[in-house]
This record gives structure tokens, sequence and C-alpha cells, in this order.
């Protein structure tokens, strides 16, 4: 694992510097007329806090009138995120409004989605959250991402976290988006050309959509759901760093183990679901991201287990490692590697390496990191509990907090 | 009720002994499984001086014995009553009880595994009893240490540990336990911090021989730079020591002279012996450790008994050398020993090797045995804090050993080490020890015991009292130490020669402590048992021995085992190698990344957000 994420972040670096040298050297510029039509859905179950900024973002996108339109998807909200959504819509035309009702309501983002792709005239879908506040470009981005290469199924932008000042854990949260992204996302798009759709700032084309019957409204995690699928069809999904949109991160601790447990137990259950394809070798490509996810969630939490609890008992005098080599060396390198490839993500980001960024990184290796093991006991707890009791799992939207005040 | 018995019979040994001696006839001849009916009272066997009576399962009883000169071998034997092995006989017993009068004569041989004495069984002066269950049962001289502080104090500890040279049971109490009937059973008392006088008034009360050190002074001012003991004079560093009043009639033993004006260091007056000085100074020590010769009457031969032992020996030791100090010693036909250690584990797989891979240095050892040397295993690598993983490893090296045709006759490692192989899980029995001290911190490394002593089930203790030859300087510097010793009758010369130091350094002490007057002694002929979960191992004393492999599987796992952890050691080393010097290369690629990004900040492409 240890290897392997070094592997990837090097990949994350090179393909930073292949975009620089791509924005650095732009092609023809398209005319209005050769931009494709674009249906951007936002699903909204009372968003009232945030949807009016996120609306706003929207009618800066930097695309042409006529080829694109603007679809609200409130969903059963019982504040006032219909009455602001239909403000947005009486404003300007390219926004739409969809209001569903029961029997069709407040089933879930997928539900939600599924609705908006049956309204949507454009012939790409672009999906953001209804917290999301797109850079003006960043729809632009994704559709000539998508144009360039016919075998891109689908397009992935980047996310930053809006609210990254604002309290430790957001920070915490801020740094590993970064990373992620710069890591995961870039680093396996660089060696391997996959990456996974994030669920917000991403790009698919109709007709795919369509072909694939739209989103499982009994997934979790609907954008890791969707990955695999585009897969199976044998599409790519590109990571297009320039698409970039701000979103709002969980400001309290309660509010982000619910979210993360959310997104852990929907993970896991697509592993197991689609452990066979293993076996099977079909779609090398996802069969090795599988194999990585099914390490990182089962094979490596066993093995950081294991250390955690040798060091334990090795501090206690218990247990005596008597194997020759440099461990303790080891163990330190693995702390300094950390810190840096992290550094390397931030570093890219052109603000995001200062000091004290650095200190929060330094922390976060034996604190948040660390979480990351309660979060999957967590969820694999309640995967065993909800296959036994055949609990249905309900969808349940974050919480969302006032935004900060934009720039000026 | 049985020491009760034996207490009762204690006074009449004597008077039994004689008349045992005298009444026995002379045997007609051998007999096999011998079942003859002799005059007695029940018609048991008895062989008469000279005589040689070989039983199996033999029982002698009340008044049956093997005579002056007399050889009896019995297989579980049992003697009772008055049996025992005269003066010069040799009686061996495995499971041997001797009970109340059965003992070995003086120069007599009593060789008993799992023995029990009772009574008044034991060996005489010269005779060699070495028999487990040596308690508080009125067989054995019960020795009791008083002291006055509140904790013991270091010279009680160091008494006990010299006691063990003697067939004598120490136990510790504080002076305070007196009014319990602490010293009621007492045969002795060594008494530390007494007043002159106090115990005085104990050795009369108590009327059994009273050993009392005086407090010392404690400011440190010297009383003496030299020892006169026994027509000798024996050179100290300062001694510190308490003055001796004593009375007319009382004998000095030793004295203390500082050049000009001389005391009592030690002095007896009856049953009370004083000593003036502390146990913690080593020639003091020595003196006291002699002197105990005295006190408790148990007789010694005297002269220094020598034995070398050839140290730090491993697969990766140079066979030619080994060649070399086996042909130095055997031609000045000194026996040795050779301290091995079968495999060596070291953090680096290029000093990783065991001995069953390394052919030379098995023919050297070999060659070594006939040059009079013998094997035993090297423990210095045992760690105390891990027992149970020691006595693993150090059955794996005995069955590397085993592979080789080598067999330990003993276990060369610190104090302590060969009690807590014998109690782990993996049990690893060493009935004689060859012990070592820890480097002190002037760079020395000796014993301060200066004789064999005596550990449980027959087996011995020899102290490396003199030390280890590590160059030119520290051989001058043994030797003088090896004359100090002399001043125990019966002390133990045990010098260390280490293979690893060049063959000048062990020529020239070689050299010149085969000019001393030593009894060499020789580990073949000393009785000895090792035992594993696998193997025994066992040295009858006369040069042979005995090895039973009781379970092969074990066996062949365990050198399977120590292959296996060879190359897996050495896989895990150079992995993990590898793996910090491709982290260490990442990291230094990466920060040559976040430099550069750093550099190029200004027209870095991926900003903060975008201002309204």
């Amino acid at each position: 694992m240890l290897l392997y994420h070094m592997f990837l972040m090097l990949g994350g670096y090179l393909y930073s510097e292949r975009m620089e040298r791509l924005r650095a050297q732009p092609g023809r510029p398209r005319t209005d007329d050769e931009w494709p039509t674009v249906s951007v859905l936002i699903p909204a179950h009372n968003e009232e806090i945030v949807i009016r900024y996120t609306l706003d973002a929207m009618l800066r996108l930097d695309y042409p009138r006529d080829k694109i339109e603007i679809i609200v998807i409130e969903d059963n909200s019982r504040d006032g995120t219909g009455e602001i959504a239909d403000e947005y819509c009486a404003r300007d035309s390219r926004v739409r409004c969809l209001h569903l009702k029961p029997p069709n309501a407040a089933k879930g983002k997928s539900n939600a989605l599924n609705q908006g792709l049956k309204a949507a005239r454009g012939e790409y879908i672009v999906v953001y959250d209804a917290d999301n506040t797109p850079n003006s470009a960043a729809v632009k981005y994704l559709v000539e991402a998508a144009l360039e290469d016919p075998a891109v199924g689908a397009v992935t932008g980047k996310f930053r976290v809006i609210n990254a000042k604002k309290n430790l854990l957001t920070r915490f949260i801020n740094i590993e988006t970064i990373s992620f992204q710069w890591m995961a996302q870039a680093g396996r798009w660089f060696w391997f050309g996959i990456s996974t759709i994030p669920g917000t700032n991403f790009l698919i084309r109709k007709s795919l959509l369509q072909e694939m019957g739209g989103w499982d409204v009994k997934a979790l995690t609907e954008d890791t759901e969707m990955s695999i699928r585009l897969y199976e069809m044998g599409y790519k999904i590109r990571f297009f760093p320039l698409a970039v949109t701000w979103e709002q991160e969980p400001e309290t601790w309660k509010v982000w183990l619910k979210q993360r447990t959310r997104w852990v137990r929907g993970n896991q259950y697509v592993i197991v679901k689609n452990l066979p394809r293993i076996l099977r070798r079909r779609q090398g490509r996802i069969v090795f991201d599988l194999i990585y996810f099914f390490f990182t969630y089962f094979v490596f939490l066993v093995g950081v287990v294991l250390s955690h609890l040798l060091m334990l008992l090795n501090l206690l005098d218990l247990v005596y490692i008597t194997l020759p080599g440099p461990f303790l060396l080891i163990w330190l390198l693995a702390y300094i590697l950390f810190i840096v490839e992290v550094m390397v993500a931030l570093a890219i980001e052109k603000t995001e390496l200062t000091v004290r960024n650095f200190f929060t990184l330094a922390l976060m290796y034996v604190t948040y990191s660390q979480l990351w093991l309660y979060l999957i006991f967590r969820s694999t707890w309640l995967q065993l509990r909800a296959a036994i009791i055949r609990e249905e799992w309900k969808w349940e939207k974050t919480q969302r907090f006032q935004p900060p005040a934009a720039p000026r | 009720m049985r020491a009760d018995v034996a207490r009762f019979l204690k006074p009449l040994f004597p008077a039994v002994l004689v008349v045992a001696v005298c009444c026995t006839p002379i045997a007609p001849g051998p007999a096999d499984a011998a079942e003859r009916t002799a005059p007695g009272e029940d018609g048991l066997p008895e062989t008469g001086t000279g005589a040689r009576a070989e039983a199996e399962g033999a029982r002698t009883v009340a008044g049956k014995h093997a005579e002056n000169g007399a050889r009896a071998e019995v297989d579980v034997a049992q003697t009772v009553g008055d049996g025992h092995a005269g003066t010069g006989a040799r009686a061996k017993a495995e499971d041997a009880r001797t009970a109340a009068g059965g003992h070995a004569e003086y120069g007599a041989r009593a060789e008993v595994d799992v023995a029990q004495t009772v009574g008044d069984g034991h060996a005489g002066s010269g005779g060699a009893t070495p028999a487990e269950s040596l308690g508080r049962d009125g067989l054995t001289p019960d020795v009791l240490i008083l002291y006055h502080s509140p904790e013991p104090p270091p010279g009680a500890a160091i008494m006990e540990s010299l006691l063990t040279h003697f067939r004598v049971t120490a136990r510790t109490a504080h002076a305070s336990a007196l009014d319990d009937g602490a010293a009621n059973d007492a045969d002795f008392i060594i008494h530390f911090g007494a007043d002159p006088e106090a115990a005085a008034a104990l050795a009369r009360a108590r009327n059994v021989p009273h050993m009392a050190f005086l407090p010392v002074p404690d400011d440190g001012t010297p009383a003496g730079i030299l020892i006169r003991y026994r027509n000798a004079e024996y050179p100290a560093a300062a001694v510190s020591a308490a003055r001796i009043g004593i009375g007319t009639g009382a004998e000095t033993i030793a004295r203390l002279s500082d050049g000009r004006d001389e005391r009592p260091l030690i002095a007896r007056d009856g049953n009370l012996w004083l000593v003036g000085a502390d146990l913690t100074h080593e020639l003091i020590r020595w003196l006291v450790a002699d002197v105990l010769h005295d006190f408790l009457g148990e007789w010694h031969p005297e002269g220094a008994y020598g034995l070398i032992v050839i140290e730090n020996v491993s697969p990766l030791t140079d066979p030619d050398h080994l060649r070399r100090l086996a042909d130095l010693l055997g031609g000045h036909r000194i026996p040795f020993a050779v301290a091995v250690e079968p495999v060596r584990r070291s953090q680096a797989p290029s000093e990783r090797a065991s001995i069953a891979g390394s052919p030379d240095l098995a023919d050297a050892l070999r060659y070594m045995a006939e040059a009079g040397g013998t094997l035993v295993l090297d423990g210095s690598r045992i760690d105390p804090e891990d027992p149970e993983e020691s006595a693993r490893r150090t059955a794996r090296d005995i069955a590397a050993l085993q592979e080789i045709g080598g067999h330990p006759a003993a276990l060369y490692a610190a104090d302590g080490m060969a009690e807590s192989l014998a109690a782990a899980d993996e049990r690893v029995f060493f009935s004689n020890v060859i012990a070592y001290s820890a480097f002190r911190t002037d760079g020395t490394r000796h014993s301060g015991v200066p004789y064999a002593l005596l550990r449980g089930a027959g087996g011995r203790a020899f102290p490396e009292s003199v030390g280890a030859a590590g160059g030119d300087a520290a051989v001058s510097s043994l030797l003088a130490r090896a004359g100090a010793l002399r001043i125990v009758r019966d002390a133990l010369i045990g010098v260390g020669l280490d293979a690893s130091q060049p063959y000048e350094t062990a020529a020239g002490l070689v050299g010149q402590i085969a000019r001393e007057p030593l009894y060499w002694t020789d580990l073949r002929y000393i009785a000895w048992r090792v035992e594993t979960g696998f193997l025994r191992l066992s040295g009858r004393g006369d040069g042979t021995m005995d090895a039973v492999i009781t379970d092969r599987g074990r066996l062949e796992e365990l050198r399977k085992r120590e292959r296996q952890t060879i190359r897996f050691e050495s896989v895990t080393y150079y992995s993990s190698w590898t793996l910090v010097l491709v982290v260490a290369a990442f990291i230094a690629l990466f920060m040559l990344f976040i430099v550069i990004a750093q550099m190029r900040r200004n027209r870095r492409l991926f900003m903060e957000r975008e201002l309204e």
C-alpha cells in the first residue's frame, strides 16, 4: 500500500504538470454553435441555507445561454427551497424547476436525479449538489474534456472545500480532499486511465445514462456504483481538474460521522457486490481498482490494526520484536512520507502550502486519519446488522451550514 | 517424623560407623543380581571389603553396605538403615535413597540421581555426593545467617553464594527472628552487624559455631594493605576494618597490616569467630571463603584447580585459529572447555550463520575435542527478560550441535540463566554451568566467587573467577589475580580465552599459567546431564557419555525451523532495507517537487476561489 500510494502521488504530480502545459497552450476556441447542449441537474431537499448561492453560481457559468439549462429538482422540501427555486426560475429562462411530490418524492438523490433525467433536454448531463458553487468555466472544461475523447463516458472535475477555514475538522477535510484528488484521482488517471465519479461536478452523456437505465436507487453511494457500471460498458471516466467546484463539508463531528459512515457503507457494499468480477477477470482496469478498494477497506484495515496492536504491546514490554530490520526507521519514514506526499498535493494548489496546513497535517496522521479505522468498524457492524435484521437503507442528506462570505 | 528419627540417630553415627567398619566380613566374591542371604536380620545381601556387588533393583538394609574399597552399583537402589559406602568405596545409584546413616565416606564417591539422603547420609570430606533435596531435614548442617540492618546487607547475599560450595543449607533472617526460635535448629550461625559482646553471649548460649561480622567504620579510613594468613602474605587494596578485641586463649587466624601496625582481622575464641572486615572487599571475601572450610569443619582437598574456557566460538570463528589454540593447550597438557554458539543470530545477514552449515568449524571442534577440549554451550546471549524465547533458542542450538555430532556438557552463561532455562515451558536443563559475570566499569569481567559451587541434582557451577584475557596488559593482571586467589585452599582459577583475540595473547597467557601448580579441571571427568524435550545427554564422569534422542521428530523440526528462520530473517532484513531505500528516494523526489511547485507558485494554475 505504501509503495502504491507513492506511485500514485508521483502520477498525480506529473498529471498536474501536464494540465499546466495544456492550459498554457489551449486549442482552437470553439464558437457558441460548436458547444453541445447541457442540462445541469441540481437535486435539492431542504437546502434553503445554500441553494441561493448555488443558483447564483450557476447563472455565472460561462456557457452559451441557449445551450445550457439548469434544472433544480426540488424534492418535497419542507423549507423554503421550493420558493427560492421558483424565484430563480422566474428570473432566468435557463433555470427550470421540477418539484417532486409523493409518491415520487423523498426517495433519495438517485431517484431525484432519475426524475431530472427524464425532464432533461441536453445532450450532456452535468450534476451538482445543492451546496456547490462551481467556477464559471467549470462546465466548459467538463464538456471540452468529454469532446476530446469519444472513449470517455464521463468526466469528473475537482471539488474544493468552501468552508475550509471554519474549524480544525474542516481543515482536516480540506487537506484530505486535496490529497485524495491529486493522489487517488489524478494518480490513477495518469497511470491507469481510471478515476471515480465523486457525486458532484461531473458530466456524462445523456444517451449513455439512458442506456444504463439511470441511477441505482438502491445504492448508498450512487457515484461509485455508476463508475463501475461505466467501466463495465467499456468507457473511461476522465479526471479533469481544471473544472472546479466549491462545496460545503461537515463542520461538526456528528455530521461528519454520519456522512462518512454512509460513504464507507456504500463503498463496502459495492466492493462485496463486485468481488466476483475479480475472479472472472473482466475489465482489467476496474478489477485492479476493486482489488485496491478491497485492500483498503479490508486487508489494509487488518494490517493497520495489527500494526497498532504490536506497537502498543511493544511499548508495554509485552511483546518483543526479534526480526532483524530497521522497523523503527521504517515507521518514521512512513510518517515523513505521509507528510511529504500530502505536501506535494498542497503545493499543486497555489495557496494551500502554508505553515498552518503543515502543522495540521502533522497532527492529522495521529488523529483524523486514525478515525478511518473506527469508521470502517462502525460501518461493517451496521452492514452486518442490516443484513441480519434485513434493514432497508435510508438515504440521509448531509446537514448544511451557513456558507462563508465569498471573497471580493 | 523422618527428621526427628534422623536427629536422634545423628549422634550415634560415628559409633555405628566404627562398628560397621570393624564387623563387616570380606565378601566371598562378586555376585550378579545379588540376593545372597548372608548373616543378617532379614537375609538381605551384603558385600564385604573389596567385594563387588552389582545388583539391579537391589535393596540393602540395616547394616548392609559396600565396605571400604568395595563397589556397589545399583540401579534404583534403596539403602536404608545403616547402608553406606565405606571409605574409598563407590556407590553409584540411580534414584538412590540412603537413609539414616547412609553415606559415602572420605574419598568415596557416591553419585546419585535424584538422590535423597536423609538422616545422617552425607558425602565425607573429599567425597562427592551431590544430592538433590538437601534441606532442613536434619541431614545437612543448617547455617543461619542473621543481620541487624533493616534490609539484608550485601554481605548476606555474598555469604549465601559462598556457602553453596559446602554441603550445608543456608537461610537468612533478621536478628529479631531469634526471639521466635529461628536459631533453634541452626548448626552454625553467621551474624552480620553484630555487637561483639552480644555475639559472644549468643555463641555461649547456643553452643554452635558462630561467625560474627563486626560493623566496619564507614569513614573510609583504610586500616591495612596487607593480609597475613596461613604463613603467607597477600597485598590488598585498602581494607577498612573494625578493631577486634580478643582475650587470652583466643587465636588470631588472619592479620591486617598497614606497614607499621598489625591487628587481628579474623580471630577465634572457642565457638566464636570474629571477622573485622566486610565481604564486599574481594580479598576479604576470598579470605572468608577459605576460613569457612575450618568454620564449618568440612574438609576439602587442598590445591588450586584450573579451568580454561575458550570463549566466543561461533560459525564465524576461524577454524584454523581454533586448531592452533587446541595445539597450544594440548601441548601443555591442559584440558579445556570450548564455549560454542552454534547459531549466530545477528541483525545483519552477513553475520548470521549456523554450525550445521560450517563443516570446517565442525572439523575444528572435533580436533579440539581430541586435544582435550569439552564442548559447552555458549549461553551468553540468553535474554533474561525473555526466558521462554531464550529456552527455545537454546533448544535449537542444541539441535544444531547434535547435527554435527556435538554434545554440550555444560552451559556457559551468567548467574541465574540456567535456572531460567530449566523453568521455561521448553525446558532445557544443564546440571553443570560455567558462570561468568557481566563486564565491570574497569572493563574486566570476572566472578567474585573463588571456587566451584554445588547445584541441585548433582550439578556444579564453575565460576570464571579470574576473567578473560583481552591483551598483554590484561594477561599480567589475570595472573596477579590468579595468584591472589590462592588464599583459598581449593580455589578455582577460572580463565577465559577469547577466540577473537590474537593467538599471541592466548599463547602468552597459557604459557605463563601453565607454570602455575594447578590441578586442571577436565569437564569430561565430572558427571553431567543435559536434558531437553527431545534429547537427554549424560556424562558418567569417566570420560564417556550417553546420548538418547527422546523425540526425533522434534529434533528434526527444530533443525528445520532454524534453517527456515535464518532464511526468513535474511529476507526480512534485506526487504526492509530495500523498502527504506525506496521510501527515502521517494521522499527526496517529493521534496524536489514541492520546491519546484513553490518556485513556480506565481504562475501556478490551480488557484484560490474566483473573486466575485
